[in-house]
């Protein structure tokens, strides 16, 4: 990725990462997109070492490089969102 | 003899203003490329696409200033869809590449599929955008911006099994 670039409301599943900003990237803004299931499991059981992750900042953060917004998992130096565990048990009955 | 040299003279101004108006139209594309098919003028898609073309890209933009529509057909590379990568991406096998052309876009919907490198590689291009495109099974990223690429808009695209564990790229 460059420079000044928007990254916006697009969906990333199943591939080796889902979005990658490079090292060198500079003032670009990703935001409002859905990257989940990167790597897919079929390639994080058969290659466990290859890693990959939703969202991945390679850039330092002096860079510029922003992030709003995102659905994610799994990511490197970028944000996601916060879920729970595990769903909350609920009362048969309630 | 003056009015024959006037009649030659407005049969050539016809000409050229025809040849002028062809060069402004758009232009329709469909079936197989062999090699890299080079866009000089704003162009669509009027069926699917397969590629069979190595060493270089599937499309490639050659003006600045166009667009190039997918009208909801799919651009086909060479790579098996069972087998995903073959093995090792090639970088320059890429199915649209935006070839240093300024001020390009590419309009969905329609999809990029198996090819050895990017599906859509922005190189060396200042503005330019894609929207509503869907890539799948390419080798490297479904939508890449090169280091060179500046005030590129992706917007509402999907990317889904693009990229290898080898490399650091994916989906975009």
């Amino acid at each position: 990725m460059g420079n000044n670039n928007l990254v916006e409301a697009n969906t990333a599943v199943g591939n080796s990462n889902g979005i990658v900003v490079f090292p060198n990237a500079n003032n670009n803004a990703i935001r409002q997109n859905v990257a989940v299931g990167n790597p897919p499991i079929q390639q994080s059981n058969s290659v466990p070492t290859g890693g990959g992750v939703d969202i991945w900042d390679q850039s330092p953060a002096s860079n510029n490089n922003s992030f709003a917004g995102n659905m994610c998992l799994t990511a490197i130096n970028a944000p996601c969102p916060t879920f729970a565990a595990q769903a909350i048990p609920r009362k048969p009955g309630s | 003899m003056k009015r024959l040299k006037g009649s030659v003279f407005a049969a050539l101004v016809a000409a050229g203003l025809i040849v002028s108006s062809g060069i402004a139209s758009a232009e329709d594309i469909s079936g197989t490329i062999v090699r890299t098919l080079v866009l000089s003028e704003n162009t669509r898609l009027v069926g699917d696409v397969t590629c069979t073309v190595t060493g270089g890209p599937c499309i490639a933009f050659g003006a600045p200033d166009i667009v190039l529509t997918l009208n909801g057909f799919t651009i086909t590379g060479p790579n098996d869809a069972a087998t995903g990568c073959k093995g090792t991406n090639v970088g320059t096998e890429t199915g649209i590449n935006t070839n240093a052309q300024s001020n390009v876009g590419i309009r969905g919907p329609g999809v990029v599929q198996r090819f050895q490198g990017d599906g859509i590689l922005f190189n060396g291009t200042v503005k330019g955008w894609v929207q509503n495109v869907t890539t799948t099974t390419n080798c490297m990223s479904g939508i890449r911006i090169g280091p060179t690429s500046s005030g590129i808009s992706v917007e509402s695209n999907v990317a889904v099994r693009n990229g290898t564990p080898a490399a650091a790229c994916g989906g975009i």
